[in-house]
């Protein structure tokens, strides 16, 4: 699993502790890179801001994506790197608190690859932060570039 | 004077009275019936010569058919009576006239003859013979009317003819009637005071008497009459007797009572109604107003009446209405008649308010009218403009309740994700530094969390329920249920169920919403069975007061029916969580859903002898 790192964007630093210790948890030792709210996810994946002058070769393996964020929200942020060639094809799993209908919608309308929404019981993320790392980090094989 | 003299100067005066006499005149010998003497007269009507005349006897100057009773007559006549007879004599030319013939004895020549004068009467028999026809035509025709009675009264008042109309209106044959008196045919009340005796005196002074009003038939039956009384009168001018002439009039008199009767209704309808009625003529000038219509404008009846309907108007819609009602009476177009259509009005004070006028026109006897009812909607308007507002409120509410749920359902949720977690965290990492019972603290923490967390999400799909739109479509609820029931025992493959499901049960319902209403109470059955080692829970349809509906039955741990009522209501529940699980939100739900769709759904049971639910569902869900 070398290199595949995985963006967590999170702005809720209990949720960002609880998601990392679920990945613990399942042994799933990737690197973690964690945006804290829209901007700074754009940065990161189109090299800008914060992180100007980083490697763009390096590119998340799955995408962790919240919706509700300081600045610019998740739909937001997905809407924009669909819209860019070098991101249209990250894997992006949105991970959040909402199950409203409107919300899925929207989410698979901009092009999200899955939809979870995160219980509140613990046991439970842990189960659904494993299977998701089976899937998009060992299963799943990543568009050509 | 000499005798001769004498005797020549009486002939020549017999000749003058015997050729002047316009009368034809001749002498016959009464032996041999010849012609002896004749006169200029005779000579100019029958149209002989002289010599032809005096070569004829009596025989010729008849036809021949009549030549045998001419001869008897002649025997029969002694010689010194005075004849007379009314005989049919022919013409040189054949015609045949009659004659009255009158006849003296008289010595001509020493012979014993007769002196015939001849009364041409053709003309006044012709004029005496239609005269006898025309009688009988108009007496026939007179008895043959049937829809008149037409009868006559002796000066007494008597009856004295009758027609068939007569015995058709008042029921008396005519032999029956004849030569009684007509007072039979009035009311004993009239009779009383003395009308048919009054009526006759007055068609004797004016001639011609009319009146309506009851009379009575044979049978004792009442109808009211039209009715002629005509004095008749000979040359003379002696009073001969009545013509009366009687028409039943009681259809007419119905129809005029029905008439009136329906005027009344109109009028004390249009008089208590509550919108204005206001009717105009062609000129556009007011012929009715109503009650309502004094209230609603302020004017009275009697002061408005006449005036042109524009007083009613605020001004700027003058025009416009004469417009109206000149391209109406000149084209017919009927623009605004017979729709309603908001308008303004003006009171008495100047006033204006909002009306709404629904206009129709009719053509009378007297021209056309328009007649408009106009209610005062100034309350309508406010009450519109009030729903427009609330309406505009309870959606900004209906927007806040959606940013609400959604807010629950992100920023309620996501700290308890934190406790439930850390609490977790706290349980692994920290487990050699708790005792049992802060691992049992953090346990309890741990159930309430999620606990809390089911409550949400149940609290969040009741909202959605509410508010979803409805989207009907026909619905296999057989199948439905039977896919929820496997999904059930999918959960708990161990259970000894028997799911009974009527098969073949269709209806029109929102599918989704269906299905969370049989999940709720499928589930239900299926949780409060669970104390059982083997359970029953069916499902079908049944006919309670005709309507059609469904139920879903287990033999499980049932309900007090005493709290039936508590059963539908969010949170609340019978039993303990500890006993069955559970929020309280899913038979709300269910009953949100089977109202929404027009239906209802209530409870039957008894502790420990199972439940039944049944709801209907209407046929066309709102």
């Amino acid at each position: 699993m070398e290199n595949k790192l995985i963006l967590l964007v999170e702005d809720n630093p209990d949720d960002e502790a609880l998601t990392l210790r679920a990945l613990k948890k399942n042994n799933i030792a990737n690197e973690v890179v964690v945006a804290r709210d829209g901007v700074e996810a754009l940065d990161y994946l189109f090299g800008t801001g914060a992180h100007a002058g980083r490697d763009m070769n390096v590119m998340p393996q799955v995408i962790l994506l919240d919706l509700k964020l300081p600045k610019i929200d998740g739909f937001e942020v997905l809407r924009r790197l669909r819209a860019d060639e070098r991101t249209k094809f990250l894997p992006v799993v949105i991970l959040t608190t909402s199950n409203e209908e409107k919300d899925r919608l929207n989410g698979y309308g901009l092009g999200a690859n899955s939809f979870v929404r995160k219980p509140v019981e613990f046991g439970q993320f842990i189960e659904g932060v494993r299977q998701l790392g089976l899937y998009w980090l060992i299963l799943n094989e990543a568009a050509p570039r | 004077m000499p005798g001769d003299e004498v005797l020549r100067q009486s002939e020549e005066r017999y000749r003058l009275l015997f050729d002047s006499n316009p009368h034809p005149a001749w002498v016959y010998d009464r032996e041999t019936l010849a012609i002896l003497d004749v006169s200029q007269s005779a000579l100019r009507n029958y149209g002989y010569s002289r010599e032809e005349f005096l070569s004829l006897t009596i025989k010729d100057l008849h036809p021949s058919e009549d030549i045998p009773s001419v001869l008897e007559m002649v025997a029969r006549m002694s010689a010194d009576i005075r004849g007379a007879g009314v005989w049919r004599h022919r013409k040189k030319d054949g015609n045949l006239i009659d004659v009255e013939i009158t006849s003296h004895p008289i010595v001509y020549g020493g012979r014993e003859a007769r002196l015939v004068v001849a009364t041409d009467i053709t003309q006044r028999k012709r004029a005496e013979e239609e005269l006898r026809q025309s009688e009988e035509r108009f007496r026939l025709m007179l008895s043959g009317v049937k829809d008149y009675a037409i009868y006559m009264l002796d000066p007494e008042g008597r009856v004295v003819s009758w027609n068939a109309g007569a015995e058709r209106i008042k029921g008396y044959r005519a032999e029956e009637i004849i030569g009684q008196h007509f007072a039979r045919f009035y009311p004993a009340e009239d009779v009383e005071r003395g009308k048919p005796w009054y009526e006759l005196k007055a068609a004797v002074q004016q001639e011609r008497y009319a009146e309506e009003g009851w009379r009575v038939r044979k049978d004792g039956s009442r109808f009211w009459a039209n009715v002629v009384i005509t004095a008749l009168r000979d040359e003379t001018g002696q009073l001969r007797g009545f013509g009366k002439v009687t028409r039943d009039m009681t259809e007419r008199k119905q129809i005029e009572q029905t008439l009136q009767a329906s005027e009344e209704k109109f009028r004390s309808l249009a008089e208590t109604a509550n919108d204005a009625i206001v009717s105009a003529d062609s000129q556009g000038n007011i012929a009715y107003f109503n009650r309502a219509a004094e209230r609603i404008f302020g004017y009275f009846s009697k002061e408005i009446v006449g005036q042109p309907l524009t007083v009613l108007m605020p001004e700027r819609f003058r025009n416009l209405h004469r417009q109206g009602v000149d391209r109406f009476l000149r084209t017919g177009d009927t623009r605004v008649i017979g729709k309603t259509v908001e308008l303004a009005g003006r009171r008495r004070d100047g006033t204006e308010f909002p009306l709404e006028l629904s206009l129709s026109s009719c053509k009378t006897s007297d021209g056309i009218f328009f007649t408009g009812i106009l209610s005062d909607i100034t309350e309508r308007k406010l009450t519109e403009q009030e729903t427009f507002i609330r309406t505009a409120q309870l959606e900004a509410a209906n927007e806040e309740l959606d940013a609400f749920s959604y807010s629950v359902s992100h920023d309620l949720r996501a700290p308890l994700r934190s406790i439930d977690g850390f609490s977790q965290a706290l349980l692994e990492d920290g487990a050699d530094r708790l005792d049992d019972q802060g691992k049992e603290h953090l346990h309890r923490i741990r159930a309430a969390t999620q606990r809390m967390g089911l409550l949400i999400d149940d609290l969040l799909n009741l909202s959605r329920v509410t508010r979803a739109e409805i989207h009907p479509g026909k619905l296999d609820i057989s199948a439905l249920a039977r896919s929820i029931a496997a999904e059930l025992q999918k959960t708990q493959p161990e259970r000894r169920m028997e799911f009974r499901i009527e098969d073949g049960l269709e209806t029109t319902a929102d599918a989704r919403l269906l299905r969370l209403v049989l999940e709720n109470l499928l589930g239900n059955a299926w949780k409060f069975t669970s104390k059982h080692p083997s359970a029953r829970i069916e499902f079908g349809e049944t006919h309670l007061n005709g309507a059609r509906a469904y139920f879903v039955r287990d033999d499980g741990a049932g309900f007090d029916p005493a709290y039936a009522g508590k059963l539908f209501g969010a949170f609340q529940r019978l039993h303990a969580v500890t006993e069955f699980p559970g929020t309280g939100v899913g038979l709300a739900t269910v009953q949100r859903i089977i109202h929404r769709h027009g239906g209802r759904v209530w409870a039957e049971g008894a502790v420990e002898r199972g439940a039944t639910f049944y709801f209907t569902l209407a046929e066309t869900p709102s």
